[in-house]
């Protein structure tokens, strides 16, 4: 059964070796000490464990490492070598402390494009997909020890998803093919089955991703959290109220964490790090003893000891502290503006560290148009696919590209990257060539005249041609890219206003805006080939968005060739992901999707920093960055080391 | 003056009262509330669309479901019973959040404004004897710098001056060594040595405005005919100086004094954040920013009292400090 799911494993790595390997440096992890064994064919005879635990082994405090760890560990075959114990981490920002230890039973690779095992050992699907049935190591402890079983599993699916106070709108749609909730059924303490209704390949892409797993995580320590329960504990109530609670959810949902287990101290964790200190200035997180993961040596991971994470949120003021070598790593994922990579590429000396240049799944350089604009007049130009041709063709990519990203981003149209399965060429091309001529013409074929200084065009109802462009993040790369923009419509006469600061979420909501940069979820420009819900429906206002993903409970109604790809995306979720038909049907869906410019790509894969001490080892020196993998967690921080 | 304390206790009352309705509708004026923004975070986070279901959810489980008038009152009614409400962003009660960060905010705005009075007066005074002399013209243009430069651009600077060539390490209060470590005499050099940039950021643009009052207050007092006639008299200048016109002159000082009490707490928000100071500015900028409504209002009412109350101290010492004021209002 076991090789069956690793067979499936090795068939899908196989299939996307080609693109995978060309941008990632990816470190290489099997998922049990039997795989490393038999297909290395190299032994790990003992575990070694930091000395930090050492002395609490010897000092009776804690057992031995041969009985912390599962009986099936997994093993890392470290990127660069086998790292030295000991040291503390200053890392920055505090934010992102949950992205360095944000371990899932499942996650994905560097690229994005498999899926791989890490707290779990494997999982498989029956054959018709209603069934998935995941393994856990045998053996694996939480951070204080006790046991880690499908109980924490089945905690989490029926005494909180499904528990009307703490979840009332019960558990979110992947877990309700067919529209009845899955089944969770325990097989034994480390094997779980899932049977649902109806075929559901596309689980799996979601419980891959930390947080796309629909409600952060997948499992709670019951034995810890049982005691805030009132299914558990009678008295639940009384104790929220001693904490200061009105009622016993308030309290558990707090302890629970949810999004912010790292911010719970005293709260279990399989995670490589303990949070064991939180103040207004400062966040310390220990190693965790019970870690389940070991190196090709058979040293119990992680390497470094403490993590000690600095409360700066400045950009300017950890760029300084970093030149003053005061951070041993500054993730910059957001944080961090291009504007500044020259500055931090310079002082690399100075400060003792490098920059590591990764690619974003996804850019701030895009345009979605709400096909819902207030205003009918606008609302009517927007809806002639030609306005928005025109408005494609006149964008200057590589101007802005250079500009704010200093030509490190990748132009064209706005469609799934390159690495995935079903990916056509023609896409990132199509309309993506940079001809103020055809634009006009287009906008003259619609009959938009141009006023009569030939400064501006006007709309049909005679006045000037001026369309509102707001910012979806409110960044710096935003605010340079819509001042060019405004330069360049301007030569097909359409009158940019913008407004750079970060736009109010209610006016999405209620889609009162008329051009954003970026869409309103910021994840753009990706797909990644497992099949994970896609942004098919984004950049089509909140009222058809709306309407699509709720199956016209609420929105507005779309024209019917939108309904018809609803369609399409609710078979494809039930086809196997990779398959032939599957790969057809994506291809179908994002051939109309990127056709129709509802959402203009200008560049694509942004590039981003961090920084780390040139002492930081085992850090991928590049490839893919972003929240389409998670983050941190898929550079395995558990492996980073400080080197002496 | 019994009487007198009494009427403007009940004044405070109402005012602080008054003053809740204003914090509330100020915070809920900006469209959407705390979880309409908490939702956009999520879903950037998922990178995906939240269900209506879910999100009708979690505004029913956030208690921001209701009308705008209810929620108010469930506040207020805590906030009589001395309940500050739980931090929607945070989870934790709002007292534990305000309270881990008072100390060292009302520490590091304390010195502020010992900095700030101990600049500005003798300056402003300096300035106002040797009017239009180079000393008063060099205080001028400092004064002037301090009060027109932004304040997070001073705290940069200094923060570089300080790195480049004091070899201090850059932000906060401790260096990275100290921080988690006990209070030890090396920790409190450490200390020392990191709290001249806060102090002087946050208390420049104050000792700026009090040199320019000082000096303004001080002139006018000079020219009076009573200080023309003790000099005639043969009144030595340093006990007449100090004896008369400054005892006049400190009274618009000594007035505006109390409001340095929610100064204590919110003074240097913005210089708090680039310093990356653990001060309750930071939080209170967050709360704002993410429409934490109980945690927002709550330090904003702290702020409120505490301004009514300094106002209330000032006009005490006032009465005690200037017999004229005492006259008027026993009549």
């Amino acid at each position: 059964m076991m090789r069956r799911s690793i067979a499936m494993l090795l068939s899908g790595i196989i299939c996307l070796l080609g693109v995978s390997l060309a941008f990632s440096q990816e470190t290489r992890v099997y998922s049990t000490l039997a795989d490393y064994e038999k297909l290395t064919g190299r032994k790990i005879e003992k575990f070694s464990e930091s000395p930090m635990l050492r002395i609490k082994v010897a000092a009776g405090i804690l057992p031995p490492a041969e009985e912390r760890l599962p009986e099936e560990p997994s093993v890392i075959e470290p990127l660069e070598e086998i790292g030295q114990y000991g040291g503390t981490l200053h890392y920055v920002p505090p934010g992102r402390l949950r992205d360095v230890r944000n371990h899932g039973l499942f996650m994905r690779s560097q690229d994005g494009a498999k899926i791989l095992t890490d707290i779990a050992k494997g999982y498989e699907y029956s054959k018709d997909y209603k069934t998935l049935t995941i393994y856990l190591r045998k053996g694996t402890k939480w951070s204080d020890g006790a046991p880690f079983t499908v109980d924490d599993i089945l905690f989490w699916w029926e005494d909180i998803m499904l528990n009307k106070e703490l979840n009332p709108a019960g558990p979110a749609k992947e877990w309700k093919p067919g529209g009845k909730v899955a089944e969770f059924e325990k097989v034994d303490d480390y094997t779980l089955s899932i049977h649902f209704a109806a075929p559901n390949p596309a689980l799996m892409a979601k419980l891959s991703h930390p947080y796309g797993a629909a409600q952060a995580h997948f499992f709670d320590p019951k034995h810890y959290l049982k005691r805030w329960h009132i299914k558990y504990n009678p008295e639940a109530n009384e104790l929220a109220k001693e904490e200061g609670y009105e009622y016993w959810w308030q309290a558990l949902r707090y302890h629970e964490g949810k999004w912010e287990t790292h911010k719970r101290i005293g709260l279990p964790t399989l995670s490589s790090w303990v949070v064991t200190k939180i103040t207004p200035s400062y966040m310390v997180a220990e190693r965790n003893p019970y870690f389940w993961q070991i190196d090709a040596a058979g040293n119990q991971l992680p390497y470094i000891d403490k993590l000690f994470v600095l409360n700066i949120e400045d950009p300017e003021v950890i760029i300084m502290k970093a030149i003053a070598g005061e951070l041993d790593f500054v993730q910059g994922y957001e944080l961090l503006p291009m504007e500044d990579y020259p500055l931090c590429k310079e002082s690399e000396e100075e400060g003792g560290y490098r920059v590591l240049l990764y690619r974003d799944f996804k850019s701030d350089g895009m345009i979605s148009i709400n096909p819902l604009t207030p205003d009918p007049v606008l609302r009517k130009i927007f809806r002639d696919i030609r306005f928005r041709q025109a408005l494609s063709l006149s964008i200057n990519r590589e101007a802005i590209n250079d500009a704010v990203f200093f030509g490190l981003a990748r132009p064209g149209q706005w469609a799934p990257l390159p690495a995935s399965s079903f990916y056509k060429e023609e896409w990132g091309r199509y309309y993506a060539d940079y001809d103020v001529e055809r634009a006009n013409a287009l906008l003259d074929e619609m009959g938009l005249r141009w006023d009569s200084e030939h400064k501006y065009r006007l709309r049909p109802d005679g006045r000037t041609l001026e369309i509102l462009l707001e910012s979806g993040h409110g960044s710096k790369a935003e605010a340079t890219m819509e001042e060019l923009l405004a330069a360049q419509w301007k030569k097909i006469g359409v009158k940019l206003v913008v407004r750079t600061e970060k736009c109010v979420h209610e006016r999405l909501r209620q889609d009162l805006c008329e051009l954003l940069t970026t869409a309103p979820t910021s994840t753009g420009w990706v797909d990644l080939a497992l099949g994970t819900p896609e942004p098919y429906f984004w950049g089509l206002g909140e009222g058809w968005n709306n309407w699509l993903t709720s199956d016209g409970k609420t929105g507005k109604e779309p024209p019917d060739e939108w309904k018809e790809v609803k369609k399409w995306v609710d078979k494809s979720l039930t086809l196997p992901p990779g398959s032939k038909e599957w790969i057809d049907l994506k291809q179908k869906i994002w051939d109309f999707r990127v056709k129709q410019l509802w959402i203009i790509g200008i560049v694509g894969q942004a590039p981003l920093f961090n920084l780390a001490k040139n002492y930081v080892r085992n850090v991928p020196e590049e490839g893919m960055f972003g929240w389409a993998t998670g983050m941190d967690i898929v550079q395995r921080p558990q492996q980073w080391f400080i080197k002496k | 003056m019994l009487i007198y304390v009494m009427r403007r206790f009940l004044y405070m009352a109402v005012i602080l009262l008054l003053l809740s309705v204003v914090a509330f509708i100020i915070i809920q004026l900006p469209p959407g509330d705390y979880v309409s923004a908490y939702i956009a975070e999520l879903e950037t986070m998922k990178g995906e669309r939240m269900e209506e279901a879910e999100i009708i959810a979690l505004r029913k489980a956030y208690g921001v479901d209701q009308p705008i008038y209810i929620q108010y009152f469930k506040w207020i009614r805590k906030l009589l019973r001395g309940d500050f409400g739980i931090s929607l962003q945070w989870q934790r009660p709002v007292i534990d959040l305000i309270a881990e960060r008072l100390p060292l905010t009302v520490m590091i705005c304390a010195l502020a404004t010992v900095f700030t009075y101990a600049m500005g007066v003798p300056i402003g005074i300096y300035s106002a004897i040797r009017q239009y002399s180079a000393g008063d013209y060099f205080f001028t243009v400092v004064g002037f710098i301090g009060l027109a430069a932004p304040n997070f651009l001073l705290a940069l600077i200094l923060m570089f001056l300080f790195y480049k060539y004091l070899g201090l390490s850059v932000g906060g209060l401790f260096s990275t060594q100290y921080m988690n470590v006990p209070w030890s005499v090396g920790k409190f050099i450490d200390m020392v040595k990191h709290l001249p940039i806060p102090v002087i950021v946050i208390g420049t643009p104050g000792a700026a405005a009090l040199i320019r009052t000082m000096r303004g207050c001080l002139l006018d007092e000079l020219h009076k005919q009573y200080v023309i006639t003790a000099r005639a008299k043969g009144v030595a200048e340093r006990t007449l100086l100090f004896k008369y016109p400054i005892r006049v002159a400190i009274n618009p000082i000594v007035s505006t004094i109390g409001w340095t009490l929610p100064w204590l707490v919110s003074g240097g928000t913005i210089t708090e954040i680039v310093l990356s100071l653990p001060t309750t500015g930071p939080l209170l900028f967050q709360a704002l920013l993410k429409q934490d409504m109980e945690l927002a209002g709550s330090i904003i009412m702290f702020l409120s009292f505490l301004t009514v109350i300094g106002t209330f101290i000032s006009d005490i010492l006032l009465a005690l400090l200037d017999p004229r004021i005492r006259y008027e209002r026993s009549t």
